[in-house]
């Protein structure tokens, strides 16, 4: 080889040095907390399938029309006297309603109600498995209490090591688009450096996009943060929609008060939603709050979401497709696409079984930095003192 | 020594779970919606109904997302009222008509919470009011001095 080809040789291989050392100390160093990070993600993604397969009471599973939301209204008030229902949700036909309801002590609770017997088949307190995982991923379970929690600041600034890992890797990995066109090969048996080696690669390899997908959702969630703490001139959520008070019924003297009907509301909201499967009902606190339903649509990735006077059953407000203020509308697609819950079980399955592998790829970065780096710096600082000792 | 440092020297971002752990056992004891620094006042008579006012978080005033100064305040009502009342609404300072009753309280019909906006500078002479509308139309009022429900200014 010439002296020209020698040179330009080494050059490469100390850019290679230099993109793969970068890329082992993006991660390296927050190895342990990104992949409790990563793993928690993976959980929450499909915690309600989770308790779906632990506890049959949160499965629909009886045949039959389902009960009327009023039914299900009727079936807390009964079981919980003066308690008010929030929120009904029911994020996938396979599981049962879950209810939010207020106590007249001021506190919540919640309960999975079967959709069709109209059966309250369990009873919790006002933090659910679900939410619980969600805190703990999403903001480490720190407090919110003015503006963002600490939290959400100390988790989603992972984005940015994350982003450079993958850019790194990629730039690491020659021609990683090899792997595509066979099957997947992991060495086993032939030593834990190099199993530890094929499985970082391959997983890198085939979860690329997932990574890039959660990494640059994780990363607009720190913009979002940085956008509302610091004032940003945007509008980061809608305004609540209000009843006007001249929409709402007076109660005459010695006659009973007005009564919300929330199945002519919904029905109501329903008939401009169409082909939609509705997931969530909010129903009012007071009586300037619609009800509101909302669910994935006609546009995918977005939520529709209609405001119903449920004393007049008139439509306040909707939103379809996704018509919302720039920043708003971004917000919600983004957390959309790092949860997954835009496609039903099917997607469901995908981010959590990808997410199983980018949690890997954190831990098997780690196993081979202790298998190759760190025993090669061990040998070498080794030799480099007995050397010392026989000089 | 030393090589315990090398080994061991990336599992210290582990560290950071001593924050979601040290919380964990309360994060399902209760859903206690009151912190105990919260300042609370007495139950007192508004209309044909009794309301309770306390501070919904101690501390003092936030920014919210404009920049404007905000405080949360929690109303709780009777259980037996509460079907009555179409809402309830607060405001710092006298309240000139029903359209600018104040901040809207909602969250529970029993125990809402109300986002208020605050002066920028309080003198400590500032009037918290408190206005219950019901279903008859009638609205009924309260006052409050502010300097009673804020734990800090």
């Amino acid at each position: 080889m010439t002296e020209c080809g020698t040179r330009t040789m080494n050059a490469k291989k100390s850019r290679a040095r230099l993109w793969l050392l970068w890329h082992s100390w993006l991660a390296l160093p927050i190895w342990a907390y990104l992949f409790f990070i990563c793993a928690t993600g993976t959980v929450a993604t499909m915690s309600r399938e989770w308790m779906w397969v632990a506890d049959p009471t949160v499965r629909a599973d009886s045949a039959g029309p389902d009960l009327p939301p009023s039914a299900l209204v009727a079936a807390i008030e009964r079981e919980i006297p003066g308690a008010k229902v929030l929120y009904l949700r029911r994020d996938e036909p396979y599981l049962a309603v879950e209810a939010t309801f207020a106590r007249p002590d001021g506190r919540f609770g919640s309960a999975w109600i079967d959709p069709v017997g109209g059966a309250i088949t369990s009873l919790g307190g006002g933090t659910t498995f679900p939410e619980f995982m969600r805190a703990l991923h999403g903001w480490l379970l720190a407090p919110w209490i003015s503006g963002y929690s600490w939290g959400w600041y100390a988790v989603t600034v992972l984005a940015v090591p994350m982003l450079g890992s993958l850019v790194t890797g990629i730039v690491v990995y020659k021609r990683f688009w090899r792997v595509y066109a066979s099957w997947p090969k992991i060495r086993v048996g032939n030593g834990a450096r190099l199993f530890w080696g094929d499985l970082h690669r391959l997983g890198g390899a085939w979860a690329l996009w997932f990574i890039a997908i959660i990494a640059s959702t994780a990363a607009w969630f720190l913009i979002e943060a940085v956008l509302y703490d610091f004032n940003a001139p945007v509008a980061m959520s809608e305004a609540p929609v209000v009843i006007a008070r001249e929409d709402l019924p007076v109660a005459q003297p010695g006659q009973p008060l007005p009564r919300a009907d929330l199945d002519r509301a919904v029905t109501a909201a329903l008939s401009v939603l169409p082909g939609a499967r509705p997931t969530l009902i909010m129903l009012p606190t007071n009586a300037f709050e619609p009800v509101v339903v909302s669910g994935f649509g006609r546009v995918p990735l977005f939520y529709d979401r209609v405001a119903v006077n449920p004393y007049t059953a008139a439509i306040v407000a909707q939103r379809l497709g996704g018509d919302l203020p720039l920043i708003v509308k971004t917000t919600q697609i983004m957390r959309i696409l790092h949860i997954g819950n835009f496609g039903g079980l099917p997607v469901k399955i995908v981010w959590c079984a990808f997410g199983l592998i980018l949690s890997t790829l954190v831990f098997s970065g780690m196993m081979i930095w202790t298998k190759r780096t760190f025993r090669k710096t061990v040998e070498t600082a080794r030799s480099l003192a007995e050397e010392n000792v026989h000089a | 020594m030393l090589s315990v440092w090398h080994r061991g020297k990336f599992y210290l971002s582990a560290l950071m779970l001593i924050a979601p752990l040290s919380v964990v056992q309360n994060y399902f004891a209760t859903s206690e919606m009151v912190a105990p620094s919260a300042r609370s006042l007495p139950e007192r008579a508004v209309g044909p109904w009794r309301a309770t006012l306390a501070e919904a978080i101690p501390g003092p005033p936030y920014r919210g997302p404009a920049g404007e100064r905000m405080k949360d305040f929690a109303v709780s009502f009777r259980p037996e009222d509460a079907a009555g009342i179409r809402g309830a609404f607060l405001r710092v300072g006298k309240p000139r008509n029903l359209r600018t009753a104040g901040a809207l309280a909602h969250g529970s019909p029993y125990r809402a919470h109300a986002h208020v906006p605050m002066p920028e500078n309080l003198t400590g002479g500032e009037e918290l009011w408190l206005t219950v509308e019901g279903w008859d139309g009638q609205t009924h009022q309260v006052v409050w001095p502010l300097a009673d429900v804020m734990s800090s200014p």
